[in-house]
This record gives structure tokens, C-alpha cells and sequence, in this order.
């Protein structure tokens, strides 16, 4: 997957999903408040969903959500690892 | 007797200047220090205009500086406005117009936050800002005329005060049923009264380490605050963006060895469902306390099941009433995971009342109205007469005394104690927050591509509590989408009251009357959580 447009789908489940307009890819999604613990929890089952990856909140970091970027990125990191 | 919640860090600082007093992160500030900066910025303060009665804005997150400068208010004879620096500019607008600062005092993170506020306020005179952080700051609508630097030349030696008990401590911002949020007044004999009852009854002392997890501008705060500050204790404040990941919280109270934990139910469901708390966990924890909204029983269980060695107590009481005004510390596990948690009985000084539509006394057993009679109570609303009245009643048993009408529904059981039924109104706790439902229509309202629009409150059994649910009707010829209402919302509401649930329609329901059938509403958003199946749903045992 081309990090560009597993980055398209996740901006897509925030407008569809979560009905979450996130301006751009480097916008600090906690800094800014678009993301609190519910938006975070659904966000992650719709990442499961969306790309079959398993994302178990015990691994993460907060910085792993930070932006459109860091999570793209953690899905393609979840993505290489053995299932 | 103490007249005033500063003299805790006083008589602390003369005792045990090198205590810890407060820490966040790395950064650790003694009684010494806090009692001699807060002098000091106390006399920059009135040297800069602040005069008794005067109101300080503090635009800072949760930190120690922010503390400081309520401290240092006090010590002015002035109170002290916290502002939740994670709200969107044109809501904080509205609490700087009704509290016309005379110093708003601001760090670096909060900055542009002020200059967007100071856009948006309609104050005749713009206040003086000062910088609690490294140096000065500057803005395009302000220049700060002092920082620290400004501060440290000045006499550290006790300041000398003119506020006696019934001054005001501080105003506490909620939300307000129509769009504008209301100041409740809260006088120091308010705050002294609840925190020395608590700190007796829960045999507070000064190796306790106690969490500091609510935001500033939430009364449970003032808790924390100056019940450590009463027992010489430690405050370990929670940074705030540990709330997204339960583990990460989980971590905190055992990394900072907490004897006190003290939350808002949605954290504690959150961690309960994300497998945060392990057996036996956090041996350190004595007490466990919480206070916002109704925890549900599976959830406590959970915890008590999980930290066998705590003592598990929940407090009730709106800001009106001054943190909280009963309590119910559990004897032990509860007999049924169905039984809901009573909110116990009255603190000392304060009175619960369950009364009819005629301010009689309902029978025992019966559903009433909950008011609540004694010292906690507020003087009332800032400059709001009306909003005063209407809630702050004259108690019937005795003239000259007042009884609060907390808008909650409750009854007593034979045992004497008060249980909680929901509200008598539209207003909704949501992750703890308290949010008037009418506030977030009448945001709603002034989009002028909706045409109609309801915002319901839900249990959908989430950890959240109640979620916020929004229906609306696009105005005819547009085809407007939640995401799109969502980002206009977020302009003007903080995001605890964004609704987190959307319903799109042709047209609303309507009942009989011709009104908005909410209830209808309701059914539907129940009906559609009751057919999703998130994971993690259950609570483990």
C-alpha cells in the first residue's frame, strides 16, 4: 500500500466515520482537540475495520495518533507485522 | 479556623517550606517556593491595578504556574476565572465579556488562544496581560507588560489581605441553556468548609501523593487543589492527554505511587474496558473517589474486584453547591452488578432535600426534586439575577435561609440514604462534563444551511456516558453534511459538546403540538446503538 493512499483512507474515515474534517495531513490532531478518547476509540475499530490491521490501544503511543501522518504510518506498521 | 483557602500554603510554607507541594512532569514546586511567588506576583498584581474584588483570567493549562497564579490572585484580594484553554475562542469570548477581567495572565501554549479571544470580546477596556511563562509574550492584539523576571524583584514576605470569608474565591464557568455560559460565584467559606469536612472524613495527611486529574476550570479541581494543600500532601497533576490511552494512565498513578485517585466515571468505564487496571494493581492507592455522573456498577466492580485494598467512594453535588455535597463510601462489593450506587447522605453543614412542585417534602420512597440546603451553596450567578432566582430558592422551613434547585430527580430509601434518577431537564452529563443540551442547539441554530435540528442525549452504552446526538434537516437546496456541521460546531463549542452521534433527515418529528418529538429522536439513536455490536463492549470481571 502507497503511504499516500493509505493516508487518503484514513482522512476518509474521519470525514465518514467520525464526521471529522481534519484541515491537513500535519494538523496536531490533540493539540487542536479533534481528537478526545471516544473519537480515539472509534477511530481505532474503524482502522481495524478499514484496513484488517489489529491496533491494540496497550502498544500505542499518544504521539502514534498525533497527526494524519503518524497514523498512516501505524497502520503501515501494523500492517507488516505478522498476524 | 482558616478564613482563606491561600493560608493552607502558608501554614504549610512556615512548617515545611521544602515539601513538595505540587508536580507535573519533571517539574516540582515546594510550599516555599509557591507561598513566595505567589507573594511576589501577588504585589505586582495590585501594583498593576488589581483592587479587591477585581477578576484575574488564568489562560494556562493544568500545570503548577497556573496554581501560582490562582494563588497569587487570592493573595490580591482578587478571584480568579480559570478558562478551559482547549475551547474555541468565540465560547471563551463570552466568559472574558461576562467576567471583565482586570489581568488576564496567560503562558506561551495559550497565547494564541488570547489573541483569537481578544477578537472576539466586546470588553470596552482591554485587560492588562501578564506572562507566566519564560519571558514576555506577544501577540497581534497584545503585548504582555510583565513576566517573571518582572515578578522576582518583588518582597516574597507574607501580603497582607482585606478578603475575609464570604469574599470570592473564584468563578467557575458552565455550560448555559441558551448559548451563554454562567459564572457560578464561589466564596472562600464556601471551598474551606467542603475541603476541611473532607479531609477529615477521608483522614487526608501529608505523605499522601493525590491526583490531580480534572481540568482547572471543573470544581472537582478545587478538591485537589486545596485539600492537598490543607493536609501538606503532594498534588500530582495528570497531564490531560493521558485521558486518550487508559494505559497511559493506569501507568501514571502507579509511576507516581498515588494514594488518592480521583476521576470522572468515563475514565474509570474506559479503563475497566480497556483492561487498564491489573489484579492487585496500583498497591500505593488507598483511595478511590469519584464524582460528574452516574459509575456504573459493572464498572465498579470491576475496580473493586481489581484494587481489593482501596476504599471506593462516590461524591455528588453541582458546582452551585461547591464541589460536592453527599457522599457514599461503599461497605463493600455491591450485592448486585443491577443495583445502582446510591449517592449516600449530606456532607457536613449541607442538607439534601427531596421535595414536590410545592417545595414539600416528598414521601419516603418517592421521586422528587433534589435541592440542596447549607454552607456549599454559591451566592449565585455572576451578574445574573434572574438565573440567580430562578435556581437559588428561599428555603420554606426558614426564611432568610436558601435552598438550590439542582435540577436532578432523587428519592430516599428507608436506610437514609439519597439515590440519583436523572435529570429534570435537557441538561447531560457526558465524559463528566456538564452540558446544557440548549447550548449546543443554539449553535446549531445559527447555521443558516440547516433548517431544523435537535440535539439529544443517549445512553448508548458507551463508556462516555450520555452521547450527544444530533438530527437535523438540511435547508432546502443544500445537501450539508455531518462533517462539514461538526467543523462549524468546533469553531464555537469545546469538543466534549460536539455530538459524536448524526442523524440526517428530510424533516424532523414532530409530536401532537407540533414540537420537535424528542423523544421519537431519542428512540432512534437507541435503536441504531442497540444494533451496532462495538467490541469491547463488556466489562471483564
Amino acid at each position: 500500500m502507497a503511504g499516500t493512499e493509505v493516508s487518503a483512507r484514513v482522512q476518509r474515515i474521519f470525514a465518514e466515520t467520525l464526521n471529522i474534517e481534519v484541515p491537513s495531513d500535519e494538523t496536531d490532531l490533540i493539540e487542536a482537540g479533534y481528537i478526545d478518547s471516544l473519537a480515539l476509540v472509534e477511530l481505532l475499530f474503524a482502522l481495524e475495520r478499514e484496513f484488517s490491521v489489529s491496533v491494540p490501544l496497550d502498544e500505542l503511543e499518544i504521539d502514534d495518533f498525533r497527526n494524519l501522518q503518524s497514523i498512516s504510518e501505524l497502520v503501515a506498521a501494523a500492517n507488516g507485522r505478522p498476524g | 479556623m482558616t478564613r482563606l483557602i491561600q493560608e493552607y500554603v502558608t501554614r504549610q510554607a512556615e512548617g515545611r517550606p521544602d515539601a513538595t507541594a505540587l508536580v507535573l512532569g519533571e517539574e516540582r514546586l515546594t510550599y516555599g517556593q509557591l507561598e513566595e511567588e505567589s507573594n511576589r506576583l501577588a504585589r505586582l498584581l495590585a501594583e498593576s491595578g488589581c483592587r479587591r474584588g477585581d477578576r484575574v483570567s488564568i489562560f494556562q493549562p493544568k500545570n503548577p504556574a497556573a496554581i501560582l497564579s490562582m494563588l497569587a490572585t487570592l493573595k490580591a484580594d482578587c478571584a480568579y476565572v480559570p478558562i478551559d484553554v482547549a475551547s474555541p475562542a468565540p465560547r471563551v469570548a463570552k466568559i472574558i465579556d461576562a467576567a471583565e477581567p482586570r489581568v488576564i495572565l496567560v503562558d506561551p501554549s495559550s497565547a494564541a488562544l488570547l489573541d483569537a479571544t481578544l477578537g472576539e470580546t466586546e470588553l470596552p477596556q482591554a485587560p492588562l496581560v501578564g506572562s507566566v511563562g519564560a519571558g514576555p509574550l506577544e501577540g497581534e492584539r497584545f503585548a504582555s507588560r510583565f513576566s517573571p523576571a518582572d515578578w522576582a524583584t518583588y518582597d516574597a514576605g507574607p501580603v497582607q489581605t482585606a478578603n475575609g470569608p464570604d469574599d470570592i474565591a473564584h468563578l467557575l464557568f458552565t455550560s448555559g441553556s441558551t448559548g451563554t455560559p454562567k459564572g457560578v460565584m464561589i466564596k472562600h467559606e464556601n471551598v474551606v468548609t467542603f475541603v476541611e469536612w473532607a479531609t477529615g472524613y477521608f483522614g487526608t495527611k501529608e505523605t499522601d501523593r493525590i491526583s490531580g486529574h480534572p481540568p482547572l476550570h471543573f470544581d472537582l479541581s478545587t478538591f485537589d487543589i486545596y485539600g492537598t494543600f490543607l493536609a501538606g500532601a503532594e498534588l500530582h497533576l495528570v497531564p490531560a492527554s493521558l485521558n486518550l490511552i487508559p494505559q497511559k494512565l493506569a501507568e501514571f498513578i502507579r509511576s507516581s505511587e498515588l494514594t488518592q485517585w480521583f476521576a470522572v466515571p468515563s475514565i474509570f468505564t474506559f479503563m475497566a474496558k480497556f483492561e487498564a487496571v491489573n489484579q492487585d494493581d496500583f498497591p500505593t492507592v488507598e483511595r478511590v473517589l469519584w464524582c460528574g455522573e452516574v459509575l456504573p456498577t459493572p464498572v465498579l466492580v470491576h475496580w473493586m474486584k481489581r484494587v481489593p485494598h482501596a476504599t471506593f467512594t462516590n461524591l455528588y453535588g453541582p458546582t452551585e453547591a461547591t464541589i460536592a455535597s453527599s457522599y457514599y463510601t461503599m461497605p463493600g462489593l455491591p450485592p448486585s452488578e443491577t443495583d445502582p450506587i446510591p449517592i449516600g447522605v449530606a456532607c457536613a453543614g449541607e442538607e439534601l432535600l427531596v421535595l414536590d412542585s410545592e417545595l414539600k417534602p416528598v414521601a419516603e420512597g418517592e421521586i422528587g426534586d433534589l435541592y440542596i440546603a447549607g454552607v456549599g451553596l454559591s451566592p449565585g450567578y455572576w451578574r445574573d439575577e434572574e438565573k440567580t432566582a430562578a435556581a437559588f430558592l428561599d428555603d420554606p422551613r426558614d426564611s432568610g435561609a436558601r435552598i438550590y434547585k439542582t435540577g436532578d430527580l432523587a428519592r430516599t430509601t428507608p436506610d437514609g440514604l439519597f439515590h440519583f434518577l436523572g435529570r429534570a431537564d435537557s441538561q447531560i452529563k457526558s465524559r463528566g462534563y456538564r452540558i446544557e443540551l440548549g447550548e449546543i442547539e443554539t449553535a446549531l441554530s445559527a447555521l443558516a444551511d440547516l433548517g431544523e435540528s435537535a440535539v439529544v442525549g443517549v445512553d448508548v452504552g458507551g463508556f462516555e456516558g450520555t452521547a450527544i446526538c444530533c438530527a437535523y434537516a438540511p435547508a432546502a437546496g443544500t445537501d450539508v453534511q455531518p462533517a462539514d456541521v461538526r467543523r462549524r460546531l468546533q469553531t464555537v463549542l469545546p469538543t466534549y459538546m460536539l455530538p459524536s452521534r448524526w442523524h440526517v433527515m428530510d424533516g424532523l418529528p414532530k409530536n401532537v403540538n407540533g414540537k420537535i418529538d424528542r423523544r421519537r429522536l431519542r428512540e432512534h439513536f437507541e435503536q441504531e446503538a442497540a444494533n451496532e455490536s462495538p467490541a469491547a463492549e463488556r466489562v471483564a470481571p
